[in-house]
């Protein structure tokens, strides 16, 4: 497949992006109390789901990896862990954008944002242990421990839920109901991410294959 | 099975005479420890903050970070001389390690944490009238176990990196987070002395320690693969 | 209204500098890759 300008989903997504802005901004209703800062609600969501997709595609690679050994699973996790980042960090941005005139606080430690920020830590950690020279050995490492993340996350989730459950509830973190019109913007926003997010993997897939070539014909070259 | 456990023990005996031979280790990371109680405390003597609600959290992050020194030893003093392959063939299962490996951890955390815990105590001045005593050993107990699990199953990871020493913490910190809040909660509970309202937190620290104690059995032999 | 603005911009730019950094290791390589290759060819 082409890249760059030349690639047809290239376009495609450009065109359905400005779509979806145009639908957020004129075809979704302005929110009654919160305004038009609710608006942010449509990317912060999307960006959300994204993470967790990629992190899903994270654990699917790893467990591939150990299982058949190919190159390419790992670089389908890589790829997908970095990408997994870009959008959590998105949401992280995004959120306290949103809190702040709303809940009138920038941060508060409700689970879903706290397991957010730990997820992206995880990411992190995830993409150092991959970093530097690309053995056979750290890639392996690599997918036990994106495996070990996995199941961390539930264990994260329900252990904070928990904890603010038993405590006084300060803020309801989701105290908004959608009308038709912000649910067809909010799966829009929702559906023009996946496939951002379908776009940024094959690059960065092709990226990581450019890597290797590269590699392997260097180390053909100076043997 | 009994066979398994023995090997799993007789390893476990020779790290510990192993350990105790050279204590220098294991002395620098309990002065640390030490240290690391003391300048918390002071701090907070500092700013006057009512120290004795802030112990379950002193308590902890300083576990955590003495831990960092306590369980990069498992792995790393095996590193020379090729000495983790020939424990390898001698064993001739992973788990068998990782099992040896974690029970010597938990015991070098839990010898520090008898000099440490104690001293952060009388430190703070914690006021422990009504403060269930056994049931604070059990989170204490509980919180290092699952340390000690997650510990040697990440450093098997990063002892395999040359020049990685660093990501150890950052590998280790993430998946710890759930601990951190259980052995926090059930601490502070029993310093008050409120179990009841508790208990549940001890049941996500047994389920968390199970966990993390029985999923190295299915993914410790990829960890120490080759 | 500015907070939305700045959401949005916030995303956008997340994402592109993402987009810009793989194409320009991209580039890097798609050069070294084409120097390597006339390496190949000198030899053979």
């Amino acid at each position: 497949m082409k890249h760059g300008l030349k690639s047809p989903l290239f376009w495609i997504l450009t065109l359905i992006m400005l779509v979806n802005i145009y639908v957020i901004a004129f075809y979704a209703p302005v929110e009654k109390t919160m305004g038009i800062v609710q608006k942010v609600f449509y990317f912060h969501v999307a960006s959300a789901w994204v993470g967790l997709l990629a992190l899903c595609v994270v654990f699917a690679a790893s467990v591939l990896y150990l299982w058949k050994r190919s190159e390419r699973t790992n670089n389908l996790a890589l790829a997908s862990a970095e990408i997994g980042t870009v959008f959590i960090s998105c949401t992280l941005l995004t959120g306290p954008l949103w809190a702040y005139p709303i809940w009138n606080t920038w941060w508060t430690w409700d689970p879903r944002l706290t397991t957010t920020l730990v997820l992206w830590f995880m990411y992190v950690a995830y993409i150092a242990l991959q970093g530097g020279s690309a053995t056979e050995s750290r890639k392996r490492l690599a997918a036990v421990y994106g495996i070990i993340c996995v199941v961390n996350v539930p264990l994260v989730f329900f252990s904070t839920r928990w904890w603010r459950s038993i405590h006084p509830v300060v803020v309801t973190s989701e105290g908004m109901a959608l009308t038709p019109k912000m649910k067809v913007a909010m799966f829009l926003s929702v559906g023009v991410f996946s496939l951002l997010y379908v776009y940024l993997l094959n690059i960065r897939l092709k990226s990581l294959d450019l890597e290797q070539r590269v590699k392997r014909l260097k180390a053909e070259l100076f043997a | 099975m009994p066979k398994f456990w023995r090997k799993v023990f007789l390893i476990y005996l020779k790290d510990l005479k192993d350990e105790f031979r050279t204590t220098d280790h294991l002395l620098s990371t309990l002065v640390f420890g030490t240290m690391l109680v003391f300048v918390f405390s002071f701090a907070l003597q500092l700013v006057e903050i009512g120290t004795a609600q802030v112990f379950p959290a002193v308590l902890w992050v300083s576990i955590f970070f003495m831990a960092i020194l306590a369980l990069q030893r498992s792995f790393a003093k095996e590193q020379d001389n090729g000495a983790l392959d020939a424990l390898l063939l001698a064993s001739g299962d992973r788990s068998i390690l990782f099992y040896a490996k974690f029970l010597f951890s938990l015991t070098v955390l839990l010898l520090l944490e008898v000099v440490v815990v104690p001293l952060l105590w009388i430190f703070i001045d914690v006021a422990g009238a009504k403060a269930n005593l056994w049931f604070f050993l059990g989170a204490v107990f509980l919180g290092s176990w699952g340390l000690a699990a997650v510990g040697t199953l990440l450093n098997g990871i990063t002892v395999q990196l040359p020049g990685a020493r660093l990501l150890f913490p950052i590998l280790l910190f993430p998946i710890l987070i759930p601990l951190l809040l259980g052995a926090i909660l059930c601490t502070q509970g029993a310093l008050v002395g409120e179990i009841k309202a508790v208990s549940g937190w001890m049941y996500l620290l047994v389920i968390y320690d199970l966990l993390f104690t029985i999923l190295p059995l299915l993914l410790f032999d990829y960890v120490l693969e080759g | 209204m500015t907070f939305f603005v700045a959401g949005y911009i916030i995303v956008w730019a997340v994402v592109f500098l993402y987009a810009a950094g793989i194409q320009r290791r991209q580039s890097k390589l798609e050069q070294e890759l084409s120097v390597l290759e006339e390496l190949v060819q000198k030899r053979a």
